[in-house]
């Protein structure tokens, strides 16, 4: 069973629709890169997948559960799917350590000092470990996304939702964001980024899955979608960012 | 001057009332604000739109209007005021209605994000503002809150009319008994508002400053 | 009475407002200080207290207090003027302040001497900012002329005051002029509501 299943998704804002039809399996332990122009609803199928946009039809199910079963609750859901948004999101009034033990702490149920210790290893791991005591404006924009990422690990997530992390960066900067996520990729951690770093889709990703206007118009392992595009629109977009 | 220096005593007690009016209804306020500006925040548009009628009505009306209202009104539908708990009420109410919306105003001010990324960490509605809305809210409520508070003490002076001896009231007890005081007394009186209200309006700008 | 006293006093306080807020940003030292002397001092107090100054004391000035008995509805109206045109310096200097640097600097860059940078291009945009406050400041104005009752001139609430000397039953009344004024209210917010699109850039 694969780890995330969505087929025949629908949603619109009002009139206008942003997903049409989607249909998309990822497998445990995959990373599926999804590109394509803004706007064509890349982000609001990663909104779709936690529930923080409900959708209007189709189905979606992840690790077994399903989005759209209302008996699935909330809290369920989330502590199973870890997000990093594009503008990190940090809570701008706890320290990084505070950031990422909340979850944990709220959610899990976890004692303040087992929260910590937690919290410990993963800014150790994203490289951060001297700092646990910083507030967000205390850190650069690759630093707080580094930690909105160790804050998402925290909850011991099945799958990792990136939603255009670097887009808000300096380029010198997504460097070190894209190391991290490349260090989870090789770990086998289930992830599914919206992205425009081609290079990063192009070696890490085991999908590429092309999006416009509320479509998914190719999907092909990097090697195959780079090498060989088969649609029409598919080959002018890549003309065009590559 | 005989007059006036008998006064000071009488004029120094009316101001302990105007700050006890003033204190005790900016308490109610705060306490009246939170409840509901936060119900305004949170609730569906349906809820939203009778709160945002009592809301409206209570800054809507004229503070005078509503002073007298609970003293000479509702004793007429059976209810005893007395005059400094009528004074108190409706300062009350008037400034709840505009703490309200400071509170609504601060909450909704907070990106959308901080709501998405900690709904994505799974905490529910009121985990949420409790752990992450309101203690980012609280900072941008902060001068607003002030300078009401020194707009509560300048319409306390309405309370004289319905005979509250706050500072005003006095100031005209003394005048009725010698009218030559009034220039002397009435100028007392404005300067002891303003070295109250001016450190405390210099505060709110100093700390919207701050804070942004 | 009510609309008399709030048409002048909004008039009033804008015209105090205007020269206020030129003054507060003009280069001469004194008229910067003497215009935030009036804004601080008038903000921080209460009309109704103006009120009585303007009524009570000021006639009671060695020399020349005999002359400056005023008439109860004009000392009314000019301590509304003074308190809410103290309010209006302060938004319309915000206003000023709030049109970007930019602006100004393109202004000058064109040749525009300093008064025709306020006129042409900073006061146009001020006033766009400015509008949402200044529309709250004429609604708490007309609120205001409820205190010109306690000094006996008959306004829309001092009338109410005296009917129920006489009869005493006042629940009813009270709710009525209340509900006037709030519909006088509304009517005058979504004025302004309106008036703030028509102006909106875009």
């Amino acid at each position: 069973m694969p780890m995330l299943e969505m087929s025949g998704v629908r949603k619109a804002f009002g009139q206008n629709e942003v997903l049409k039809d989607i249909n998309l399996s990822v497998e445990r332990g995959d990373v599926c890169c999804i590109i394509g122009p803004s706007g064509s609803g890349k982000s609001t199928i990663l909104r779709c997948i936690n529930r923080l946009v409900p959708i209007d039809g189709g189905t979606i199910v992840i690790d077994g559960l399903s989005v759209t079963d209302p008996a699935v609750r909330d809290v369920d859901l989330r502590r199973r799917v870890g997000m990093v948004f594009q503008q990190f999101n940090l809570f701008p009034h706890m320290t990084a350590r505070e950031n990422v033990t909340l979850g944990p702490r709220k959610v899990l149920g976890l004692a303040q000092a087992d929260a910590d210790d937690r919290a410990r290893a993963l800014l150790a791991k994203v490289g951060l470990a001297d700092k646990a005591e910083s507030r967000p404006s205390q850190l650069s924009g690759g630093q707080q996304q580094r930690v909105a990422i160790a804050r998402a690990l925290a909850m011991g997530p099945k799958v990792m939702l990136f939603d255009e992390a670097t887009s808000a960066l300096d380029p010198e900067i997504t460097g070190e964001v894209l190391a991290v996520m490349k260090q989870l990729a090789l770990e086998h951690t289930t992830m599914i980024c919206v992205t425009h770093e081609m290079g990063f889709a192009r070696e890490v990703a085991s999908n590429v899955v092309f999006m416009d206007a509320g479509v998914i118009v190719e999907s092909n392992p990097p090697g195959a979608f780079f090498g060989a595009p088969q649609m029409e629109r598919t080959k002018s977009f890549l003309s065009k960012v590559l | 001057m005989h007059s006036y220096l008998v006064a000071i005593p009488s004029l120094v007690r009316g101001l302990g009332t105007t700050f006890e009016l003033a204190i005790a209804a900016m308490a109610c306020a705060v306490a009246l604000g939170f409840v509901l500006g936060t119900l305004r925040s949170m609730a569906p548009r349906a809820l939203d739109l009778p709160l945002l009628g009592i809301v409206e009505f209570f800054r809507g009306i004229p503070l005078l209007v509503l002073m007298y209202f609970l003293f000479f009104g509702l004793p007429q539908l059976g209810l005893r005021t007395s005059n400094n708990a009528a004074a108190i009420a409706a300062l009350a109410v008037y400034a709840g209605a505009l703490a309200s919306e400071i509170v609504r105003g601060a909450i909704v001010s907070i990106p959308l994000g901080q709501t998405e990324a900690a709904a994505a960490l799974g905490l529910g509605r009121f985990a949420i503002l409790r752990l992450v809305v309101i203690p980012q809210a609280l900072r941008r409520m902060l001068p607003p809150f002030v300078a009401l508070f020194a707009l509560i003490v300048e319409s306390s002076s309405l309370a004289a009319l319905i005979d509250v001896t706050d500072l005003l009231q006095a100031a005209r007890q003394n005048v009725e008994r010698d009218p030559d005081v009034a220039l002397p007394i009435y100028l007392t009186v404005l300067v002891a508002y303003f070295v109250v209200n001016y450190p405390i309006s210099l505060a709110s700008q100093r700390l919207e400053k701050r804070l942004t | 009475m009510t609309l008399e006293i709030a048409f002048f006093g909004v008039i009033g306080a804008l015209v105090v407002g205007t020269i206020g807020a030129a003054m507060r940003i003009s280069p001469a030292a004194p008229a910067r200080a003497a215009a935030t002397a009036f804004t601080e001092f008038f903000r921080n107090t209460p009309p109704l207290v103006q009120i009585y100054f303007l009524a009570f004391a000021l006639p009671k000035l060695p020399g020349i207090g005999p002359h400056l008995i005023l008439p109860a509805v004009v000392a009314a109206t000019l301590g509304l003027v003074l308190h809410q045109g103290a309010i209006n310096v302060e938004i319309l200097r915000a206003g000023l302040q709030a049109v970007p640097e930019g602006q100004r600097e393109a202004a000058a860059a064109l040749g525009l001497s300093r008064l025709d940078q306020l006129r042409y291009v900073l006061v146009p945009q001020a006033v766009r900012i400015s509008l949402p406050a200044l529309g709250n400041n004429v609604i708490s104005l007309f609120k205001n002329t409820t205190l010109v009752s306690s000094i006996g001139v008959l306004d829309l609430f001092g009338e109410a005051n005296d009917v129920i000397a006489q009869i005493l039953v006042s629940a009813e009344l009270f709710l009525t002029v209340g509900v006037v004024y709030l519909i006088c209210v509304t009517l005058l917010g979504t004025l302004f509501r309106a008036l703030e699109k028509r102006l909106a850039f875009g």
